[in-house]
């Protein structure tokens, strides 16, 4: 069964629609790259699946249901955008995701950041940007999640830091969950997708597997993208 | 769930209040030190330093006051309605049990700067001399009362209580609600926040208007009874009003939640 199943699913904000009927199946054991231009849909896509945002039409299921807290559960979630109180020291947001998340392993979390030489002591509004973003990976990552949504995880971080986000992924995810990646910086993560989807002006313009495209269209992920999405 | 969140709660907001409590009864003690001063001590710099510290207590308590409110609102926005919300409304709990945590909360810090207020402003005019009699004072007026009066004291208890929750529950639905428009968000949950209240005047006002108006009569030999029974019909017209403000909010959270 599918981890992440839209059927017909749209969303518009007021009359400006953000997704189309948009039909897609995600399933264990495979990351998945949501590709797309700036204002394609993508975030939208993953705040449906998140609960943040309530589909128009159409269903959005995890794992066979609806978004509620029932699915947060199983759902590893990393938005675009810092959302962790800047009050909480690190060690305390160890402890906040260990508190509400059965899947969380303290050690795991623990050992991340002691490797990137982050102080658990240090409160997060100390931390530089770049900090702030491994942290909420870290948190996310340590979670034995169904399924790992990531909102443009690698976008105004560094080179080495998107390698490390990157490495993090592939090191820590469960290889029972699927993982799904959005973002447009296509060529960074093109080595770690197995699937992908491009999401333009709300609809699936293209839904393949990374290695079809390279075989049959003679082209890596990130020419065929810029073929595809050519203003 | 409801108590890990209501933990979180208690560490985020402990920060802030607790110290301006504890300020406020420290200030209450020197206040009464102070306030024996007056009169009796010639040196301009006594003076000086007497009046700072009296005026330094009318503020402490201002604050205590001023900040459980500005606390209320504030965690409310930050934690719920900004980028906070992504990791707030993903956790495995129910938005029941979110606005729960904020709301219990929330009137624990009434409540205390309640108490604080009271007590240090006791402990600024009482005389060391008299504290030994307050027991036998307390005991004296408890077992004097007239009948009723403790079954009115408690219905004004239960009021406050209700007030206070009423009170967050206007704030934090008329800020899911403007937070719920793409724009001028600030502005429109003030709109909203007077257009509540007036709904609310109305509500409460009609309620109580017809009430008096049938209950004269059928009290008119009871005074004490028509008190408890009016405390009673405005905790009922309180519990009402915040029973539509608590589904307003939950909607607004579950169905229009518009994080940017």
């Amino acid at each position: 069964m599918a981890i992440l199943e839209c059927k017909q699913l749209t969303k518009a904000y007021g009359r400006t629609p953000a997704l189309s009927g948009v039909n897609l199946s995600v399933e264990a054991g495979r990351i998945t790259g949501l590709l797309g231009p700036n204002g394609s849909g993508k975030t939208t896509l993953i705040k449906l699946a998140n609960g943040l945002l309530t589909p128009t039409s159409g269903t959005i299921l995890i794992d066979g249901a609806v978004p509620s807290k029932q699915t947060h559960a199983v759902v590893s979630y990393l938005p675009e955008r810092a959302c962790i109180p800047l009050w909480m020291p690190a060690r305390q947001l160890v402890d906040f995701y260990a508190d509400f998340y059965a899947d969380f392993s303290r050690q795991k979390a623990m050992e991340m950041l002691e490797r990137l030489h982050i102080d658990p002591a240090q409160r997060v509004k100390e931390m530089s940007k770049g900090t702030r973003e491994k942290i909420q990976l870290i948190l996310v990552m340590s979670r034995a999640a169904r399924l790992y949504l990531l909102d443009e995880p690698i976008g105004g971080v560094d080179p080495a830091t998107r390698d490390y986000i990157l490495s993090t992924i592939i090191a820590n995810y469960n290889p029972d969950a699927a993982v799904v990646i959005s973002t447009h910086l296509i060529s960074d993560v093109e080595n770690v997708l197995d699937d992908v989807v491009f999401l333009n002006q709300g609809e699936v313009v293209l839904r393949s597997s990374a290695d079809d495209i390279r075989q049959s269209r003679g082209m890596s992920v990130d020419a065929l993208f810029r073929e595809v999405f050519r203003c | 769930m409801l108590g890990k969140l209501i933990k979180y709660e208690f560490r985020a907001t402990q920060r802030t209040i607790l110290p301006l409590l504890a300020a406020s009864l420290v200030l209450g003690v020197l206040a009464n030190f102070s306030m024996r001063s007056i009169g009796r001590e010639h040196s301009v710099f006594v003076q000086v330093l007497t009046s700072a510290l009296l005026m330094f207590f009318g503020l402490s308590i201002f604050a205590c006051l001023l900040m459980s409110l500005v606390m209320m609102i504030q965690r409310f926005q930050r934690n719920l309605l900004t980028d906070e919300g992504y990791l707030m409304f993903t956790l495995p709990v129910s938005v029941h049990a979110l606005l729960w945590s904020k709301l219990i909360v929330s009137v624990v810090w009434f409540a205390a700067a309640g108490v604080v207020c009271l007590l240090s402003m006791f402990t600024s005019v009482v005389h060391v001399d008299l504290i030994g009699e307050i027991g036998p004072l307390l005991h004296s007026l408890f077992t004097e009362l007239p009948p009723g009066t403790v079954a009115t004291a408690a219905e004004i208890l239960l009021l406050l209580l209700l007030g206070s929750i009423c009170t967050c529950l206007l704030f934090y639905a008329a800020m899911a609600t403007g937070f719920s428009f793409a724009r001028h968000k600030w502005l429109l949950s003030v709109l909203c926040f007077f257009a509540l209240c007036i709904i609310g005047q109305i509500f409460g006002v009609s309620t109580m208007t017809s009430w008096i108006g049938s209950s004269v009569s059928v009290f008119a030999d009871d005074a004490m009874k028509m008190v408890q029974w009016t405390l009673l019909i405005t905790s009922v017209t309180l519990v009402v009003y915040s029973a539509l403000l608590y589904l307003l909010t939950w909607f607004m959270l579950r169905r229009r939640l518009n994080l940017e």
